[in-house]
């Protein structure tokens, strides 16, 4: 978790955000703000409104109601002034297959105007200035995802959005991705973050907000989720070699341990701290 | 709109074209097929009396040159100079030579001078059609050569083809340019209805749209796709050209009107994705709507009924054959040019019209 880059500076602010796409309503009253550099999780299940909130708050879906600001810009009617504040790294691969890494990136420098050079940086931040002219579909996932980072990184943006940034990647490369947003954080970008994975929510994340069926269920720190929301139990290992879970709140679980403590049955006793997952399942009723 | 932001992805885009097999088959087809008629097709217009002239001079004469300048373009004259008379006459009789001339020494000062020289032509037993034509060049050359008046004036009034008709573009332009027109009314709508759609709904499925609109607006992207189409357009119609050794009597009048179409059928092209949004809906359907483009390149020549010639006459890709029709033959073989620039413009307006409509009510910003 990383908390020393955060700021209290809004970037983000979002107040009852409703999005309905016919009966669906795919967002229905969501209100959160974000700061500089802190790192906001938006946790769900598909279909829980995760990428249609980062639509709307990238200027790509128009709200139903309710209103955003990102930047200080009114999501619709100042989508301009914010475009060159904020970027995005997809859920998709979305690159273009054909061109090599240095070519995708000068496409998206010269849309924000920004010089050659600036690719340069990132291809060497990235570490893909060898392959920088081979053709991207030669590329491996993670040399793609790290390409798309780049991309995302390129007009130094105030706020990241993040839609599932290390989804289907191997854990090396998942954690030069997660690294990358740390060190955006520590600069003072705002990053806003979606993922399935509640391990990667728990590491990186300053703040989580668990969304579902479009509505916020719980929005705090994942230490305050999983005090709150979170069981603590313990793992036995008896002399007999079976484990056993005990709930460390539960009456009865404490009886049975005492119990086997006093046989001198006990080889084993491992305190285990809740989980986000065990937090999400809690609030949502079944797990990512 | 930022035109830097077009320029940029239009330069993206062509780039990336170069690259697929699928934007290049579809340039390289009728840029092929082009090719092929060019070779395929007669070159002259109409029917060209090829003759061969054998001829014995001691003496240097400019009959050789008047003779091909009197008969015109109708008559593809050679000549061959021989040895004597009886390699002249053995020629003549193996049909080596179409017919003889015997030229007497000094003949071009003696008829100067009006002393009546001897030209004698050798023709074969059997008279020949390239015989006769010879014979009747001779005199008025022989005309020409004395520098005299000839006894009467006659004039030649050759009726010009008919205009309006199918047929005088065969007639004036010659089978050969009919269908370099087909194969550019061909490329200009692969361009505009498979590349241009290919190249923008791979965008769409494959979300680099999203990407590109983070920074740039939907009118971006969407005017850069029209701006390849043009430039494919812009660039591929002259190469098919000069590989097919077209030669249009009016070139600016042609690049205007081939211009124009372009921007219609792109437009047109550009307003398919709105329906045909996978590549597998493109390839399905862009046939069809090739094939209604094409329409009009496809019943030159034939007698149509009267309702089907008036709902060709609705459609954009006529009045694109019409125009570079009269631009290639250089005279107007189809009245009412300022008609059909109407008609493309209207398209033109209705294609645009439609596509700024459809992106200003979408749900997506």
């Amino acid at each position: 978790m990383t908390t020393a880059g955060a700021s209290t500076a809004v970037t983000i602010e979002i107040e009852h955000l409703v999005k309905h796409y016919g009966e669906v309503r795919a967002v229905d009253g969501v209100s959160l703000s974000a700061r500089e550099g802190e790192i906001l999780g938006l946790l769900g299940h598909n279909g829980a409104g995760k990428t249609t909130m980062i639509r709307m708050l990238t200027g790509r879906a128009r709200p139903t109601s309710g209103t955003a600001r990102v930047c200080g810009c009114d999501v619709v009617h100042e989508r301009e002034r914010m475009k060159p504040l904020i970027n995005l790294v997809f859920e998709e691969q979305n690159l273009y297959e054909r061109l090599s890494g240095r070519e995708n990136l000068r496409l998206f420098a010269e849309l924000y105007g920004l010089p050659k050079s600036r690719v340069e940086e990132l291809l060497e931040a990235v570490r893909l200035r060898e392959a920088a002219t081979r053709k991207v579909k030669t590329y491996s996932s993670g040399m793609k995802q790290r390409l798309l980072v780049a991309r995302a990184l390129l007009n130094r943006p105030k706020v990241l959005f993040l839609d599932e940034p290390t989804r289907g990647l191997d854990p090396t490369s998942a954690r030069e991705v997660r690294d990358m947003v740390r060190e955006q954080a520590r600069k003072g970008t705002t990053v806003f973050l979606t993922t399935h994975y509640m391990e990667e929510a728990d590491e990186l994340c300053d703040r989580v907000a668990f969304l579902s069926s479009g509505r916020i269920v719980a929005l705090d720190s994942p230490r305050e989720l999983k005090l709150r929301y979170g069981e603590r139990t313990a793992m036995v290992l008896l002399d007999t070699r079976e484990e056993h879970t005990v709930g460390l709140d539960d009456p009865r679980d404490a009886e049975r341990l005492q119990a086997w403590m006093a046989q001198g049955r006990v080889l084993t006793v491992h305190s285990r701290e809740g989980t986000l997952e065990d937090v999400f399942i809690n609030l949502a009723g079944r797990p990512l | 709109m930022s035109w830097s932001r077009i320029r940029a992805i239009y330069r993206k885009d062509m780039r990336d074209a170069l690259r697929d097999s699928r934007v290049l088959t579809a340039l390289l087809f009728p840029l092929a097929l082009g090719l092929v008629y060019s070779f395929i097709f007669p070159d002259e217009i109409g029917n060209t009396e090829k003759i061969k002239v054998g001829i014995v001079s001691s003496t240097p004469t400019r009959l050789t040159s008047i003779i091909p300048r009197e008969a015109g373009r109708t008559v593809d004259l050679t000549f061959v100079t021989m040895k004597d008379e009886a390699e002249l006459e053995r020629d003549v009789r193996s049909e080596e030579v179409d017919i003889g001339l015997v030229i007497p020494p000094d003949f071009d000062a003696d008829v100067r001078a009006g002393l009546s020289p001897v030209l004698i032509t050798v023709l074969p037993s059997s008279p020949t059609l390239s015989g006769d034509v010879a014979v009747a060049l001779l005199s008025r050359s022989v005309e020409a050569l004395a520098a005299q008046p000839p006894p009467a004036l006659i004039e030649r009034r050759s009726l010009p083809p008919e205009t309006g008709g199918d047929t005088a573009v065969i007639d004036v332009l010659g089978a050969r340019t009919q269908f370099i027109l087909v194969a550019t009314l061909m490329l200009l709508a692969m361009i505009a209805v498979y590349a241009v759609p290919t190249v923008l709904v791979e965008e769409t499925e494959k979300k680099t749209t999203d990407a590109l609109t983070l920074i740039a607006s939907t009118t971006d992207v969407i005017a850069a796709k029209a701006l390849f189409g043009m430039g494919l357009s812009i660039v591929g119609v002259p190469v098919l050209f000069i590989i097919t050794r077209a030669d249009p009597a009016a070139p600016v009048p042609l690049a205007v009107a081939v211009a124009l179409s372009a921007l219609v059928l792109v437009g047109i092209g550009l307003l398919t994705t709105r329906v045909f949004r996978t590549q597998q809906q493109v390839n399905t359907w862009s046939g069809v709507v090739m094939l209604v483009i094409l329409a009009p390149a496809f019943t030159i020549g034939l007698s149509a009924p009267a309702i089907v010639n008036k709902i060709l006459w609705l459609l954009p890709s006529v009045h694109t054959f019409r125009l570079i029709a009269n631009a290639f033959a250089g005279r107007t073989l189809y009245p009412g040019e300022g008609l059909s620039f109407g008609v493309l413009i209207a398209w033109a307006l209705g294609a645009y019209g439609i596509l700024w409509w459809s992106l200003a009510r979408r749900e997506d910003l």
